[in-house]
């Protein structure tokens, strides 16, 4: 029996309308509204067209647990920022690799969320988020995407990119207790671990839904200024004549970009009204060459999902089919989500040792001597 | 055989001195600006009282860098200064009229013509590494910058002087150092730690095995 919110879930993945997937199922689009609705089962030829339209396989269908995965802070987003059927794309993508995450994860022991939650207000917020993390206020965040994921934070890198939404947060899972980070855009590694703070001050101070979106969106921005950019330090740091030089001297030891860099100095009075325009305008007059300069920094992705599915699937060389076996995604869906995330060498800094020999995994292995 | 290092070479063996000077040139030009905004605007449009401000404040900014960048401030007559780094000698003017400032005095003049009995020697293909300059002595250089209209850095260029008079100026080389912020060797990149870490540390659940064991009565 097909499960209607299955089949709704899959079109949003692929950004579908209803009239499109009627087109190429060559039925109407009600026909599609009923099926997603529960009101009507499709025959088995449908079924079969659904399955090789969408790629996904039958079992995936006829699940019936369906995993929560609320919209988080994408609730925060403008209606002009991101359309509702991005929006839709977008919370399908982090639906989708936190269901393979929470597959992966029941069968396996990975770090508990410890970080404490709330309750504060922002700035203090962020500095005892800041000292759990082990940083002193004069230390800068080395990688914060690790930080959090050693946390327990579960961090995913989106394998398709939306421009418009950069990243979002969402309390997930059972009794929505696990902390989740989306990134979905193409962002600089400064924007990233930037959004990535932002994102980070939504989960610990807006548990509810209901607010000021402005108030939350300036509440987060100030949270990720006082994690990434403590104002204790940077009063010392950020003296006058401050110039963008020195802007670019901070910004490659704090690793935020200088335009932020300079937001926060102008936020804490650091600086006059006249030098934060002046800035701003050299800014604008170089910018084609601070962003070179920005980007040439590599961006901290995330390794939470590939770590798992290394671990449970024999290593580098996953068995791709077992994994989709178990999880009922197909291999190719599988294939983007964790080739979107850090390879064990990228996140852990280490060089590969030798050449990475083929051999069979140790269950294949077992599981052929019983056969003998 | 005395001889001189190319433009090239010298700015390789200058390494990242030449990011400092014009990094430290630039605070000390901002700086000066202020001190004469704050204080007596008209006159920033005095050049000597311009360029003395600068000399001064960019002595303060070189200063605690001396170690790390294993230089040298030697203090000269008329309270200038000279930067020594190696074989090098470097002294620091403003441009007159957008060019190499002629020497004002017997000093100067002094200076601008040590380099005189020096020539530059190719260096053939194989013998980089046995190559030293010069055998004797040191290479003097000037380090001039100029301003934009709005009184700010416009730009810095490293001078190898061979003949000057009082107005004439000849040189072996005369080369503009890149805006460090984007020539991709100032330092300005992130830093990031390259130490190893640790992968997050997943572990493997003990295998649940439906129990068939018939001791315990429940394989049935």
């Amino acid at each position: 029996m097909m499960n209607g919110l299955r089949l709704k879930q899959v079109r949003e993945f692929l950004g579908l309308t209803q009239s499109e997937l009627a087109l190429k199922l060559d039925a109407s689009q009600s026909t599609v509204a009923y099926l997603e609705g529960g009101y009507l089962q499709p025959s088995e030829e449908l079924l079969r067209t659904i399955c090789e339209c969408t790629g996904f396989p039958q079992e995936f269908f006829e699940q019936t647990e369906v995993t929560e995965f609320p919209l988080g802070s994408l609730l925060y987003r403008s209606r002009n920022a991101i359309d509702a059927s991005e929006r839709a794309r977008v919370n399908r993508y982090g639906q989708f690799m936190f269901e393979v995450a929470e597959k992966l994860a029941s069968k396996l022991k990975y770090p508990q969320f410890k970080l404490p939650k709330g309750g504060l207000d922002a700035v203090m917020a962020a500095r005892i988020i800041r000292s759990n993390l082990g940083y002193t206020p004069d230390s800068p965040i080395d990688d914060l995407i690790y930080d959090l994921e050693k946390n327990g934070v579960f961090i995913f890198k989106s394998p398709v990119l939306f421009p418009k939404t950069e990243a979002f947060a969402v309390w997930a899972g059972h009794e929505n207790k696990k902390p989740v980070i989306v990134l979905t855009g193409d962002t600089p590694a400064d924007r990233t671990r930037w959004t990535v703070a932002h994102e980070l001050g939504h989960l610990d101070l807006h548990s509810t839904l209901f607010g000021d979106i402005q108030a939350f969106e300036r509440e987060a921005d100030i949270f990720a200024s006082e994690l990434l950019l403590p104002e204790e330090t940077m009063s010392r740091l950020i003296v006058e004549p401050f110039n963008l030089m020195r802007a670019a001297r901070i910004r490659s030891e704090w690793k935020v970009s200088i335009q932020a860099l300079i937001r926060r100095a102008h936020d804490l009075q650091l600086i006059p009204d006249s030098t934060y325009k002046s800035l701003f305008v050299q800014i604008s007059q170089q910018k084609k060459k601070l962003q070179e300069l920005s980007e040439a920094d590599t961006p901290e992705r995330p390794r939470y999902l590939r770590g798992m599915a290394e671990k449970r699937y024999g290593g580098k060389r996953i068995n791709y089919q077992q994994f989709s076996k178990d999880t009922k995604f197909p291999i190719a869906v599988l294939k983007q989500f964790i080739e979107a995330q850090a390879s064990q060498e990228e996140y852990t800094r280490k060089k590969p040792q030798g050449k990475i020999l083929d051999f069979p995994s140790e269950k294949n292995y077992s599981t052929d001597v019983r056969e003998n | 055989m005395h001889d001189i290092p190319s433009e090239d070479e010298a700015f390789q063996k200058l390494g990242p001195l030449k990011g400092l000077w014009y990094e430290s040139l630039y605070s000390a030009i901002l700086d000066t600006n202020k001190h004469f905004k704050d204080n007596c605007d008209h006159r920033s449009d005095i050049p000597p009282l311009f360029s003395w401000h600068v000399r001064s404040k960019f002595q303060t900014l070189l200063e605690p860098h001396t170690n790390a960048y294993n230089f040298a401030i030697v203090p000269v007559l008329g309270g200038s200064f000279l930067v020594t780094h190696g074989f090098f000698a470097c002294k620091f003017r403003k441009a007159f009229n957008g060019k190499l400032p002629p020497p004002t005095n017997k000093t100067q003049l002094r200076y601008y013509n040590a380099n005189s009995g020096l020539s530059i020697w190719p260096t053939l293909p194989g013998w980089e590494q046995l190559r030293t300059f010069p055998s004797g002595g040191t290479v003097n250089l000037l380090v001039y910058y100029d301003l934009n209209p709005q009184h700010e850095l416009a730009w810095v260029k490293i001078a190898c002087p061979r003949f000057a008079t009082l107005t004439e100026i000849e040189c072996f080389w005369d080369k503009d150092i890149d805006n460090p912020l984007f020539s991709g060797s100032g330092g300005f990149e992130v830093k990031h730690s390259t130490e190893e870490r640790e992968d997050i540390p997943f572990e493997e659940l003990p295998f649940e095995e439906d129990d068939d064991n018939p001791l315990t009565g429940l394989a049935e």
